[in-house]
């Protein structure tokens, strides 16, 4: 049982080795690198699953059901969740078990993708960063266009599934 | 007051720590449930977090780079939006590490259609992550997903080239002021790196990396730029060129 929670791990220290065996600075100077990301996301992690476990320990789930999942005020539901990704910024890695939970909790699938397709693609936060490196015309027209093509795959997978 | 300051910087650890404080103060007998949920996500992540990690920055290591880099120009048509995808998915690293490194491609001559490739697929379709959604939402969420990510992407740097001259990006990111070399000290780790590979032009000062007042045209810069584990040293290429 324990052993099945490492099945991953020995994969990865598996594919490390015959990485080691090609390259030992190549191998060594990744591990650092994937050392050094774990290290800054660590306290994220925490956070997200703290949320998680109240999100479905103490919320109930027509609660969510009722904000995120109904179709009378879907259209409501899926702007809201589009503008809040489009603002944060959490890495996606954490977004999906988040947006998992959400789901289990009666949260509809187009108002889900809606805030992982706007967070991955539109960054508000960042837009500083983004106008100072292509100008300001390249950087709106790319998170306005990502804005909407985002909205439109999160319709076009509330449909589908 | 040091607390403080570490819970304002971690908001998302903020928020889960006073959701707890509030369920135990006002249902203390809730307390199970949550730790119990928040333990069998623990687990699933946990399972898998190593291995994806690991795979974004092995890929990033053993990738041929600079060949890919290579098939990028103006008339690259599909060929260059293809590479473009690639570089993309396999690229490690948050977003903001994607927009000088576009830049620079820009400069040596990448296409609008290109850059817009590369930012969008390094936020959305990275190859790890996708390990990740089909463990959390299921193969066929991240399936349906990924391709109309990839289209839309493409319609997008479509449209993009159109509107966008890649002139005008070049010239309105023009920073001609700035110094051909940067390190953003809040970004860096102090991992002592850069003072490794290019001693002339970097060294450690209180734990940070600095500019030496020397000279700036070691060898190493480049791969101290680009190895760099934070992305916070910043080359201006026509100046160093």
């Amino acid at each position: 049982m324990m052993l099945s929670m490492f099945k991953y791990w020995f994969l990865g220290i598996a594919g490390m080795a015959i990485s080691m065996r090609f390259s030992k600075e190549r191998t060594l100077r990744s591990f650092m690198k994937s050392r050094q990301m774990m290290g800054s996301m660590i306290f994220d992690i925490l956070g997200i699953l703290m949320i998680i476990g109240v999100l479905m320990a103490v919320v109930p789930m027509e609660t969510v059901t009722k904000a995120l999942g109904e179709s009378d005020h879907l259209a409501l539901a899926v702007a809201g969740s589009s503008l809040a990704g489009g603002i944060t910024i959490i890495p996606a890695f954490i977004a999906f078990p988040l947006i998992g939970a959400l789901r289990e909790q009666g949260a509809h699938v187009m108002v889900v993708t809606a805030f992982l397709t706007t967070l991955t693609m539109v960054g508000v936060a960042t837009l500083k960063l983004e106008i100072g490196e292509f100008g300001r015309r390249f950087a709106l027209m790319r998170n306005a266009l990502s804005f909407i093509l985002a909205l439109l795959i999160a319709i076009v997978m509330g449909v589908i599934l | 007051m040091r607390i403080v300051t570490f819970l304002r910087r971690r908001l998302l650890f903020s928020a889960g720590l006073g959701l707890y404080l509030l369920v135990a103060l006002i249902r203390p007998e809730m307390m199970g449930e949550v730790l119990r949920h928040t333990w069998i996500y623990f687990r699933e992540l946990f399972e898998i977090m190593p291995l994806i990690i690991l795979l974004a920055t092995t890929i990033d290591a053993w990738i041929p780079k600079a060949f890919v880099l290579g098939k990028l120009g103006k008339d690259a048509g599909w060929q260059g939006a293809f590479y473009a995808y690639v570089i993309g998915s396999i690229s490690a690293g948050p977003i903001y590490a994607a927009f000088p490194i576009v830049r620079l491609l820009m400069e040596k001559g990448a296409s609008v259609q290109s850059a817009v490739i590369i930012i969008s697929s390094w936020a959305v379709i990275k190859v790890p992550m996708l390990i990740n959604e089909v463990k959390f939402l299921g193969f066929p969420y991240m399936a349906i997903r990924w391709v109309l990510t990839i289209v839309a992407i493409g319609i997008m740097s479509a449209l993009m080239a159109r509107w966008v001259s890649r002139d005008q990006v070049v010239a309105a990111s023009d920073r001609s002021d700035d110094p051909p070399i940067q390190v953003d000290v809040s970004a860096c780790i102090g991992c002592g790196l850069c003072a490794r590979l290019a001693p002339d032009v970097f060294e450690m000062v209180a734990g940070k990396g600095r500019l030496t007042a020397g000279g700036m045209l070691h060898p190493g810069v480049h791969t101290a730029a680009e190895q760099c584990p934070s992305q916070a040293i910043r080359l201006h290429s026509r100046k160093m060129a």
